[in-house]
């Protein structure tokens, strides 16, 4: 969460909790208000169909057909949360009552998944209006860095069980290895292509410098305005102070 | 000069903006076919149609938060809430996305956007239709909180909102929609108000009553009662809370050495808890006595006419309190 690309169109990893659903469905009636093509494609976890942000994006997104298609990664738990215990139907129904059409795919299985997805698109490009989408997937790992993969709330068995069948590479990799369309050894190429990448990336992050402290107060806002005080914790030489140098929030 | 009402300045304003950008929409319950709840929108639905001026549904997080998305990717909205008493349901929106985006992508993305609408107590609406909510916007960086009270202060300042890069919570006030004032021919070129810009309502020696919004009024009623007394108060009312005209505020306190600071909400934290702050830093050895503030009543708001009354700051409360920052028994009128 927090990461953006504004540049190929990745309009943030927010970190509240369905936040995301509201703003995705501004960027689709910006897209239908400018006329353009284009469509938001807004994705979310399980648990996030229980805020009421949720429904009233979904809501709004029907009532102006908005391009927008929400995805829901139905990994089955909410950190430790099963979501059959926070919800009395299952999730393809959870998009009935507001008359946006649902869709469930095996999102372990890539190529359905993307073949589904390409289709989809084009479908709401040309008008179809919003879509709800379930994917249906599961969380190998913990929720997060300190959570354990199992636990209280899920068995190891369980786990095991899951990734040894339903391994999304596995699966796709015996289905390319039953086509002839890849070999074991370009495999291993593929392998090490990509530790290569993930090892260059990690190094880059671990050997970058810290902010410059000037950065503090940089991007708070996007305006400085010419008249009066912006920030107000006053600190010496900091743009809060009666000295310090107010311009320096511009970006 | 023409002289119009508050809602018909606002209604300027909406109309002039709208007109020179169109990527400017309004947006809020009952804007567009019922011309406003309180007919701020009158006349705009038949002007720029119904791509420009939406009626959403009863769901403030979810419009609020359409709104946020329509402004990281360019547009300009214009949320209106019907009351601010409702924004709170909006406030994840405001708060954690609307005032946090620039910051949390690293500058590459901004929200140009106003969320409007009237804020403060009007007559007998109870505890939940009568909060002055303005302190839970100007407490976070990253939003600007602007408070007009006269006509031509809320057509000029919120076209300067408009127009602003940055998320703008603009609040208005109930009672003060029927106000009328000058306000510059709209042939006459222009008229925008830039935010930060504090402005002197009244001028005087004696003691500086420094308020914002709606109260303004209530300042100049006291400033009156005052006057009669001899005594010679000056208003200075601030516009906007964030950018905050500070110069002006200790340009006032240094002229007349006392102040009282005047607003509409509760007192814990309250905008003249951050004034009075200021000025202990900043001006403290042109102080003769303590700030005093004069507030709402620390209550949520009473429905009974006799304890509304009381719970709202007043013209005599004012009196009272420069009458002690000025060390003076009044005479009794």
């Amino acid at each position: 969460m927090h990461i953006f690309g504004a540049e190929s169109g990745f309009m943030g990893g927010h970190g509240i909790v369905g936040a995301q659903m509201p703003m995705a469905t501004g960027m689709a009636f910006a897209a239908k208000y400018r006329g353009t093509d284009q469509v938001c494609v807004c994705f979310m976890g399980d648990a996030a169909v229980n805020q009421g942000a949720f429904l009233e994006s979904l809501n709004m997104a029907a009532i102006w057909k908005l391009p927008v298609i929400f995805v829901v990664e139905n990994n089955e738990y909410g950190m430790g949360t099963a979501f059959s215990r926070v919800s009395a139907v299952p999730m393809i129904q959870r998009a009935d009552s507001f008359g946006v059409p649902a869709h469930s795919v095996d999102a372990q299985d890539i190529i359905a998944t993307w073949s589904f997805m390409d289709d989809l698109v084009k479908q709401v490009r040309e008008g179809a209006g919003p879509q709800f989408v379930e994917a249906r997937t599961y969380r190998f790992k913990g929720h997060s860095m300190s959570d354990p993969v199992s636990g209280t709330y899920r068995s190891k068995e369980e786990v095991e069980g899951r990734v040894k069948e339903q391994d999304p590479i596995a699966i796709l990799r015996d289905r390319l290895f039953e086509a002839e369309l890849l070999t074991e050894d370009e495999l291993d190429a593929m392998d090490e292509g990509v530790r290569n990448v993930v090892d260059e990336a990690a190094a880059f992050a671990d050997e970058a410098p810290l902010p410059d402290p000037a950065e503090l107060y940089s991007h708070v806002y996007a305006e400085i305005n010419e008249h009066g005080r912006l920030f107000f914790d006053g600190r010496e030489g900091e743009p809060g102070h009666p000295e310090g140098d107010v311009k320096r929030g511009e970006s | 000069m023409p002289v119009i009402t508050y809602r018909e300045a606002l209604n300027q304003a909406l109309a002039e903006e709208m007109e020179r950008d169109d990527a400017v929409f309004l947006m809020g319950e009952e804007v567009a076919e019922y011309d406003g709840a309180y007919k701020v929108s009158k006349g705009l639905l038949d002007r720029f149609g119904d791509r420009r001026v939406v009626d959403s549904p009863i769901s403030e997080l979810g419009f609020a938060g359409l709104g946020v998305g329509a402004a990281m990717v360019g547009l300009r909205p214009i949320i209106e809430f019907m009351t601010f008493n409702f924004s709170i349901l909006a406030l994840d929106q405001v708060l954690n996305s609307a005032a946090k985006m620039l910051y949390m992508s690293g500058g590459q993305i901004s929200c140009p956007m106003v969320f409007r609408g009237p804020t403060g107590a009007a007559l007998q609406l109870s505890a939940q239709h009568s909060q002055a909510c303005e302190i839970w916007y100007v407490h976070a960086p990253g939003i600007k909180v602007v408070t007009p009270a006269t006509p031509a202060d809320a057509k000029g300042l919120l076209k300067a909102s408009i127009r602003d890069n940055d998320p703008v919570a603009f609040m208005e006030g109930e009672l003060l929609y029927n106000l009328k004032g000058e306000v510059p021919d709209p042939d006459d070129g222009d008229f925008v108000i830039p935010l930060g810009v504090a402005d002197l309502k009244r001028e005087g020696e004696h003691v500086s009553i420094i308020t914002h919004g709606k109260m303004v009024h209530v300042a100049l009623q006291a400033a009156q009662k005052l006057e009669k007394d001899g005594i010679q108060a000056e208003v200075l009312d601030l516009r906007s809370l964030r950018p905050l005209d500070v110069d002006a505020i200790l340009a006032t306190v240094r002229k007349t050495n006392r102040a009282v600071y005047l607003e509409e909400g509760w007192p814990w934290g309250g905008v003249g808890a951050q004034v009075v702050s200021i000025l202990q830093e900043e001006a403290f050895d042109h102080l003769d006595a303590p700030v005093i503030r004069v507030t709402q009543a620390d209550v949520p708001m009473p429905y009974a006419k006799n304890l509304e009354q009381m719970a709202k700051p007043s013209a005599d409360r004012v009196v009272a309190a420069c009458n002690r920052v000025l060390y003076r028994n009044p005479r009794t009128t």
